[in-house]
């Protein structure tokens, strides 16, 4: 036997290079020898060894590789909750919003310290397409009850996208999801490390991880030792809690995981309903499971769907209140008699009458918590007519919108038609808001001026309040989530007015003036530049609200006033 | 706990103990990673479903590897490309061969890491793409911008010199 020539082929077997010829070849050596056969598994075992520390490592990395070149490996099980397969797609993880965002009247109301919003990051340098902004994410923040965390600066809103780092909770129950599919339920006060989307480490507190089978390999690091679940079958679900005095325990509800002290002893195994704790000096100490020593799905269930009703309950109050505001012009709720319905109406109280809007395409969906209804702008030819008629100094625009991507040059929020040139209400592929005047008959194209704070990569997908204000001395200020994004002046042309006005889009309005019979419509030559994602409340307003009344009516909304993990 | 049920998780644990071996075991018949999961997984729930029909102190590895070829074979059997793998007669010639039960220790695993950064960034980016990311040849050549026969021969290289490193650091640390 040729060993030289059997090894070779051997090496092609394993890189899956062997023509049929040298197939057959092999085929018929591995056959006819048993020092040949010996020979295949020791070259088996290499290839394998290698792959054990492949797998060990893939995921360590601190951003997950493009769709395009993920591992075959990856091939995720239908399952429902699992939405690891749509990250780096289009659309960003859509997790169902608890957080209410609502739009409320500035009288008095019961004053809660809002949660302030994040603060807006260096802006990005080039125009990122969705992927390079999901690069980097390990996990989303799904749900939040009664979160206050140590650093209420930089605490993510539901629906955000986490990079590795550190999660520092004071109180409250947080339930996030990792990209591998493990769902983690963290109850405060707690201290959680992100490395990666299959490995965390508890500082201090409570985590209860669902571990689904692709997600097989999760690993929890405690203070002495490291827990990873070996998920096979149905997958595993398991509970750490971690005292003061490095005193943890490990508890098993379903599936199997090892327990890896540290200092290399052998991995112990643990089954279902089997417990582990150990104090500092590695003491073990063997008992069951207990299940009711962390907070089930059904409690977060039954909490989410008490939030969602008493959210609603006060957006309404506040929303009746809104409409009596004599400077509001325009106030879409989207809450119409049907869900069917394809006009809105303009619940301003002031308003003349048929002023609502009228809704082209767009899908009824599912606003920013259970039960509040929202339209969903994805087709080229969705939008919203509406018509504001009259003469304005000045104007404010709130939209509570979900982006849901930015592919496009921009994506129109509101386009009118406007008495001096059209006015274009816009956010940016850079993720920058942008109000604008077109200058016709002059060459210059347009007037505008955009935000210098940007929707971060991580805010897609988020339920978020855009507002821009115009003043009579043609300064205009941009908002992000109630904070100031940047001011300009656009002196030489005032707006006027609005007139007809497009929400959502911004290809159809051609200049009435022409007289061109079937001139096509502007759609047909210029690229798209439609809002992508969805909203459920718009407003206008006559005047320039000032930076506290923005601030007010967004950070109103943010905060979750009805405490649900120790109610009283 | 019934007697039943305490055969089973024992089964269970022993499989949970022997997995890395078992992977390896399947991998070593498919070279294809994609499959191996899926026939690690049918392989536990047999495995468990047979729990009984293992005697407690005899050769635990023997029994689930047969379990774990056949499934493999019944994967290969139903895939499309099976062209592409080796025939089952001669995956049935291999398995009956006994050093099909051996696998690597976890101190060789210890040294590949370092072993590893000892390799030429290039070769390093081939291993990395071939058994990090689990992409085939082909994909491999796009990516680094070689023929497939280059990338194969790098690969060959690299595995060679891993190989030859870890085999002295192990014989190395005996001698200690």
């Amino acid at each position: 036997m040729d060993a030289e020539r059997l090894h070779l082929l051997l090496q092609r077997h394993f890189d899956e290079v062997l023509s049929a010829e040298e197939r057959s070849e092999l085929e018929r050596i591995l056959l006819a020898s048993a020092k040949a056969r010996a020979a295949f598994w020791r070259e088996a075992q290499w290839h394998a060894l290698i792959r054990q520390w492949g797998e060990g490592e893939w995921g360590r990395e601190p951003a997950l590789p493009p769709l395009s070149t993920l591992p075959a490996r990856r091939r995720w099980r239908p399952f429902d909750k699992l939405r690891a397969g749509a990250f780096g797609s289009r659309t960003v993880l859509a997790a169902a919003a608890v957080v209410v965002l609502a739009i409320t009247g500035w009288l008095l109301w019961q004053t809660v310290l809002p949660t302030p919003p994040p603060p807006l990051s260096v802006p990005l340098t080039s125009a990122p397409n969705v992927r390079e902004w999901s690069a980097g994410g390990v996990a989303v923040l799904t749900r939040s009850f009664d979160a206050h965390w140590i650093a209420p600066a930089t605490a993510p809103y539901v629906g955000e996208v986490l990079t590795p780092g550190r999660l520092q909770l004071k109180s409250g129950v947080i339930q996030i999801e990792l990209t591998r599919g493990t769902r983690l339920v963290i109850e405060g006060p707690a201290e959680v490390q992100l490395f990666a989307s299959d490995e965390i480490q508890l500082g201090a507190g409570k985590v209860r991880a669902s571990v689904p089978p692709p997600a097989r390999g999760f690993a929890i690091r405690l203070p002495d030792a490291t827990v990873v679940a070996t998920v096979v079958n149905r997958g595993t679900e398991l509970g750490c809690v971690v005292r003061a005095a490095r005193d943890a325990e490990v508890h098993v509800f379903s599936g199997l995981a090892e327990y890896h002290a540290l200092g290399g002893s052998a991995p112990r195994p643990l089954q279902a309903n089997e417990a582990l704790q150990s104090s500092g000096g590695g003491a073990l100490h063997a008992m069951n499971a207990r299940r009711d020593s962390f907070v089930s799905d059904e409690t977060l269930e039954a909490w989410e769907a008490t939030l969602a009703r008493q959210q609603m309950i006060e957006w309404r109050k506040a929303s009746r209140l809104l409409d009596g505001d004599p400077r509001l012009l325009v106030h879409l709720d989207f809450e119409e008699e049907h869900r069917g319905a394809r006009t809105l109406s303009n619940r301003a109280a002031h308003a003349p009458s048929a002023s609502g809007a009228t809704l082209v395409g767009c899908d009824w969906v599912e606003g920013r918590w259970p039960g509040k209804a929202a339209v969903e702008f994805k087709h080229a030819n969705d939008r919203l007519w509406l018509n504001v008629p009259g003469n304005l100094e000045a104007m404010t625009f709130i939209a509570w919108v979900r982006v849901d991507s930015l592919p496009y040059v921009l994506h129109a929020l509101l386009t009118a038609e406007g008495p001096n040139g059209k006015i274009n209400w816009c956010l940016k592929s850079s993720g920058a808001l942008s109000f604008g005047i077109e200058v016709p008959h002059d060459g210059r194209g347009w007037l505008l001026h955009k935000s210098s704070a940007r929707l971060r990569p991580q805010q897609l997908g988020t339920w978020l309040c855009l507002a821009t204000v115009y003043a009579a001395d043609g300064t205009v200020t941009h908002y992000l989530n109630g904070e100031p994004a940047g001011a300009g002046r656009l002196a030489e042309r005032k707006p006027g007015g609005l007139g007809k006005c497009e929400i959502g889009n911004n290809a159809n309005l051609v200049s009435d003036k022409s007289n061109a019979p079937h001139k096509p419509s502007a759609s047909a030559n210029e690229p798209p530049k439609n809002f992508l994602g969805r909203m459920d409340e718009f407003a206008i307003f006559s005047v320039a609200l000032s930076p506290e009344e923005i601030s007010h009516l967004h950070a109103q909304g943010r905060a979750g006033r009805v405490s649900l993990v120790n109610p009283p | 706990m019934t007697a039943a049920s305490a055969q089973t998780a024992h089964v269970q644990a022993l499989f949970v103990q022997h997995l890395p071996a078992l992977r390896g075991f399947v991998l070593s018949l498919t070279a294809d990673f994609s499959v191996v999961d899926d026939v690690v997984q049918e392989t536990f729930v047999t495995v468990s479903e047979k729990a009984d029909a293992f005697e407690r102190g005899s050769n635990f590895r023997a029994w689930a590897w047969t379990i774990a070829r056949y499934k493999t074979l019944q994967h290969l059997e139903r895939s499309a490309s099976s062209a592409a793998r080796l025939s089952p007669q001669v995956l049935e010639a291999l398995c009956a061969d006994s050093a099909a039960e051996g696998s690597f220790t976890e101190q060789a695993l210890h040294y590949l890491g370092p072993c590893l950064e000892q390799l030429t960034p290039r070769s390093r980016q081939a291993i990395e793409l071939r058994y990090q990311q689990a992409h085939r040849p082909p994909e491999i050549a796009r990516q680094m911008g070689w023929t497939v026969e280059a990338v194969h021969v790098a690969l060959a290289r690299a595995r060679a010199a891993l190989r030859e490193c870890v085999t002295r650091q192990l014989t190395a640390a005996e001698q200690t």
